[in-house]
Order: C-alpha cells, then sequence, then structure tokens
C-alpha cells in the first residue's frame, strides 16, 4: 500500500499541529489566543471550546478562571492535549470529549456562558457549519458569546495579490515540515446572523485574511 | 461529474492531493424510505465513482466528512471513523428519512471505524458493502450477499492503469519542469524514457522477476540498459554511444518503481523496508517506521463471528476450524492493514510478531 506513506503523514501531525500553525501564522498564534481568552473570559465562565485540538486556548481559558469543556474529532490531537494538560495544574478545571460536533446534541439548553472556535469552521463543510452554529446558539445562555477566528479570503485585489505572495510559500513549507495546513472560510458572518446571533466585533488582521469575529446570544 | 479544474487535476492527473466535495445526504434516482443507505466520503473522486455506480438505482448517498481524502487513506490516518459516520447521520437527519435503520459502509472503511459506536450513538447498524463502487448493484440486487470477489482488493491490471498517470505525473512533472529550464533539449528524449519505462512497470510487475519493487526495477532498468549496450555496438560499433541516456534509465527506472510494490501490489512500500532495516525510527516527518508484521489470532478468544473473514482485502483467512475457531489460509498475505484487528468483537487479533 503506497498511501502508506501517505497514512503516516496524517498519523503523525498531530504532535507537530502547535508547531506548525505558530510557523503558518508567523508566531502570531499564540498571541492571538490570549487576547481572545483576556477580551471575552471571565473567573468563573463555563466554557465550550469546539474543536479543541491540541488545547492551547483550553488551557489559556482555564488558567484565566474559567471551567472548560473542549472536544474534537481526532483522538490523536486529544491525546497532546491531554499530555499538555497533565503538565500543568488545571486538570479539575478541564473537560475533554472524543466526538464530532454531531455530539454537541448532549449539551443542556443555555448551559455556556462562551462557546469558542478557533480554524475549526474552515475545516467544516456548510451543512456542518449550520448545525454547529444552531447548537451553539440553543447552549449558550442569553447574552452569551460567540468567539471565532478562522482564516479568510481578502476582499481587495491588492490584498490578494499580497496575501498569495506571502502566503503560498509559507504553506508549502509548513506543509513540507508539519503537514499542516489551513484552509480560508468563506459566508461565516452571514451564518452567524441568520442563526439569531449580533455580531459584536468583526476585526481582519494579518493581511486581512484572519477573521477574528465575536457574536453575542440576544439577551431575553 | 468532476466540475472542477482542480478536482479533474487531482483525480486524474496528481491523486496525492486531498479534494473535497459537499458532505450531506443526496438522493440518487427516487429514493424513499425503504431505500438503501450508502456511506462514503468527500473525494471527489470517489463520489463520482460511487455516483456513477448508482446511476440506475434509487437509493440515498450519504457522503461524510473525510476532508476530501480517499476512503482507506482516511479510515487508516484517523480522519474517517465513527465520529464522521455519527456526525453525518446526525446532521442530515437520515433517521426522519428512511424508515430503516441500516447503512453500508465501504469495507476499506473498516480499519477506522467502531460500528458499535456507530450503532449505539445513531441506532444505525452498519454492513460492510463490497470494495469498489461498481459491484454496488450487483450486490444489492443479491440481497446485500457478496462472494468471495467482492471483498478483495484487485491489485490487477485494472487498478494499475488507474494508478498509471496520477501516480506517475508528478514525478514526471517535477522533473520535467527542471529539464525543460536547464537542458530543454533533452526533454523530449526523457519524456519517452520515462512514460515507456512507467508502463513497463506498471504492465509487467507481476511477472518481473524480483521479491521488492526496487529489485523489479533495478533488474528492468538493466535489461533495457544491455539491449541498448547491445544494439549501439552493433549497429554503431560503439557500445558506449548514448552513455548519458545509460545513466538516466537507472534514474527513471528508479522514480517511476520507487513505491511499485506498494502501489501496484500487496507488498510493503521498499522505502519502509529500507527505514527499518537501517533502524531509522523517522526520517524527517515523511516516514515513522512501524514493525507491525503479520496479524497473529489468540485462539481461546475467537468466538467465531467471521467479521476478520469478511473485511480482509487479500482473503488472509479461511473461515471456521473445526473447533469453531477463525483459521488462517494464507496469513503471509497480511500486509498490515488493521482492518481485522479494529472488527474482531473479542481483541483476539493484534498486528504484533508472533
Amino acid at each position: 500500500m503506497s498511501s502508506y506513506v501517505y497514512m503516516k503523514i496524517l498519523e503523525s501531525q498531530p504532535k507537530r499541529y502547535d508547531w506548525g500553525i505558530a510557523l503558518l501564522s508567523l508566531g502570531q498564534s499564540l498571541k492571538v489566543k490570549k487576547r481572545i481568552v483576556a477580551d471575552n473570559i471571565n473567573p468563573g465562565s463555563k466554557v465550550l471550546d469546539i474543536g479543541c485540538g491540541t488545547g492551547t486556548a483550553a488551557i489559556l481559558a482555564a488558567r484565566a478562571g474559567a471551567r472548560v469543556t473542549g472536544f474534537d474529532i481526532s483522538m490523536p490531537m486529544l491525546a497532546v492535549a491531554r499530555e499538555k494538560i497533565a503538565a500543568t495544574s488545571l486538570a479539575d478545571r478541564i473537560e475533554l470529549i472524543e466526538m464530532g460536533i454531531s455530539g454537541m446534541d448532549r449539551f443542556v439548553d443555555a448551559s455556556f456562558d462562551v462557546v469558542m472556535s478557533m480554524l475549526v469552521f474552515s475545516e467544516l463543510s456548510s451543512d456542518e457549519q449550520a448545525y454547529t452554529l444552531d447548537h451553539a446558539f440553543r447552549i449558550l445562555r442569553s447574552g452569551g458569546l460567540l468567539v471565532i477566528t478562522d482564516e479568510v479570503k481578502p476582499t481587495t485585489i491588492g490584498k490578494k495579490l499580497l496575501y498569495g505572495i506571502v502566503r503560498i510559500p509559507l504553506l508549502i513549507v509548513t506543509f513540507a515540515l508539519t503537514q499542516t495546513k489551513t484552509n480560508a472560510v468563506e459566508g461565516l458572518a452571514e451564518r452567524i446572523c441568520q442563526t439569531g446571533f449580533l455580531i459584536e466585533r468583526e476585526e481582519r488582521t494579518a493581511l486581512d485574511s484572519f477573521l477574528y469575529l465575536v457574536a453575542r446570544k440576544k439577551e431575553e | 461529474m468532476i466540475r472542477t479544474l482542480t478536482g479533474w487535476i487531482v483525480a486524474y492527473l496528481v491523486r496525492w492531493l486531498p479534494h473535497s466535495t459537499p458532505t450531506g445526504l443526496f438522493p440518487v434516482g427516487k429514493p424513499d424510505a425503504n431505500s438503501p443507505v450508502l456511506i462514503t466520503v468527500n473525494f471527489t473522486l470517489t463520489v463520482k465513482r460511487v455516483r456513477r455506480a448508482l446511476a440506475k438505482k434509487d437509493a440515498w448517498l450519504l457522503v461524510a466528512h473525510s476532508k476530501g481524502i480517499n476512503v482507506w487513506c482516511a479510515a487508516a490516518g484517523g480522519i474517517f471513523t465513527e465520529s464522521s459516520i455519527i456526525d453525518a447521520i446526525k446532521i442530515s437527519h437520515l433517521s426522519e428519512k428512511v424508515s430503516h435503520r441500516e447503512v453500508i459502509l465501504p469495507p476499506l472503511s473498516a480499519t477506522g471505524v467502531d460500528r458499535e459506536a456507530v450503532k449505539q450513538l445513531t441506532g444505525f447498524s452498519c454492513q460492510f458493502g463490497p470494495v469498489y463502487a461498481r459491484d454496488i448493484p450487483a450486490y444489492l440486487k443479491a440481497g446485500k450477499n457478496k462472494p468471495d470477489g467482492m471483498r478483495r482488493f484487485d491489485f490487477g491490471l485494472r487498478h494499475r492503469l488507474d494508478m498509471f498517470l496520477p501516480m506517475n505525473f508528478p514525478v514526471y512533472l517535477l522533473v520535467a519542469v527542471v529539464l525543460a529550464t536547464v537542458a530543454s533539449a533533452q526533454l523530449l528524449g526523457f519524456t519517452a524514457l520515462f512514460w515507456l519505462a512507467a508502463a513497463f512497470l506498471y504492465i509487467f510487475i507481476d511477472i518481473i522477476p524480483g521479491k521488492t519493487g526496487w529489485g523489479q526495477a533495478m533488474l528492468s532498468s538493466l535489461f533495457v540498459v544491455f539491449a541498448w549496450v547491445a544494439i549501439d555496438w552493433y549497429t554503431r560499433g560503439n557500445p558506449l554511444e548514448h552513455w548519458g541516456w545509460l545513466v538516466a534509465t537507472f534514474f527513471v527506472f528508479f522514480g517511476a518503481g520507487f513505491d511499485i510494490a506498494g502501489t501496484l501490489s500487496s507488498r510493503t512500500s521498499d522505502a519502509e523496508r529500507m527505514m527499518q532495516r537501517l533502524k531509522f525510527k523517522r526520517f524527517g516527518s515523511l516516514f515513522v517506521a512501524t514493525d507491525e508484521g503479520v496479524v497473529q489470532l489468540e485462539h481461546n478468544k475467537c468466538q467465531g463471528c467471521l467479521n476478520c473473514l469478511e473485511i480482509c482485502p487479500v482473503g488472509v483467512f479461511a473461515g471456521l476450524d473445526t473447533s469453531k475457531k477463525m483459521a488462517f489460509k494464507d496469513q503471509e498475505a497480511c500486509f498490515a492493514c488493521g482492518a481485522c484487528v479494529k472488527q474482531c468483537p473479542q481483541n483476539a487479533l493484534s498486528l504484533n510478531h508472533a
């Protein structure tokens, strides 16, 4: 099986994921996560991390005093997260679940203060995105926050060009070294509004290619 | 059916890359609540072939999310798993569309899918269909029974021709681009040599002597080099007239034959074996050496459920012996895909050396 080589690539990826993302974001990844936690998470918050991956954001949120539930479909990613959490004293503040997004139906209505999701929506197909937003809306308390960061496509031709020039070589180098890549998500803000959220913040950074979005579930 | 140019290029020229189609539940023909549900992954070429196979059927096609990777690779790489299937079933509200509770999975997914978990969380039981989508109509017609042929992965000429262009084109392109810039006069000669060498290996791999793919490639190149030398000697009096091309021949056969053992037969990849022999644990991030051996059975644990017999793609298992335990037909044929190990409810199978 030649695909064997390919499979090995896939299997060995999680351990280098953090490194790959750091490289791909030119070191911005951790900074962004820290800022998101500082902006949106208060001590005592109940936080759901959709697609928590290697647990970086979950650990930061727990350190800020939140109680975090994180889930991810990838068992190898969660194994890395568990290792990282074990190295902190936050084990009792973070719960990890191995499941896909359809497992969100297990969470009780209005049971979270913050639902966050970083570089996940771009991995989901459109039916999956809609499902995830519906459930995020359902499980957030009224006034709760949906915090999403993801890669997006630049809007102007000049930025698109600049983005291509910087991005493509970076993507190739990163993929060669770590088999990590990210995709761009499209039309996310519209979907979020359609679900019933009010968008409070929509920032684009890094050559217009990275979206940081905060939306609030309307107070009743 | 493949609507984008990149989709077409990935499917037929550079099948090393993933390419995604939309996921979700799609009606094929005019399915009703009793129609069969077939699950596949969202690799463009895979979806195209399953749809073509179902052209005259009424069925539900449930496309699960595998990030655009084919069934076998995604299942073995931990990307197409029970979680992907559970997501696909729940998000598509399949239980409201059909009255039965059964889905048909591609058997090459067996290496990654825990069917019991799907049943527990969705209520749907999973049957493994035929390996090839083209056999689905016959499989459905026969009341979901399948002869041995539908259980086997066929490394025959059809598979080899299917892989010929998408496996070799990236290698060819890489060299051709370099040649075109530094030695464009040699481009035509290289093109002819490369594709003839690749065609020779892909067509005759079953009869070229040699245990490993590299051995077969080397032998083939020696054969060509000697023939070339003999012809030059006889016709021109100088056996080494084309010495540069003779050297190139070795490299071309090695390039086209780099992983023929792994791609075209149920043998382990030569590169992988070499890694093990050199005691490399890993090579950058591309290889991680594993020594998985062939499948082993703990007889006392076996309950005779026949799962392993059903999903083995190379026919390692024979059926139950007189003590109602699984027996091997050809244990050495195992190439450690892990499907039987994953599907054994008693954990009686393993890939460790005895």
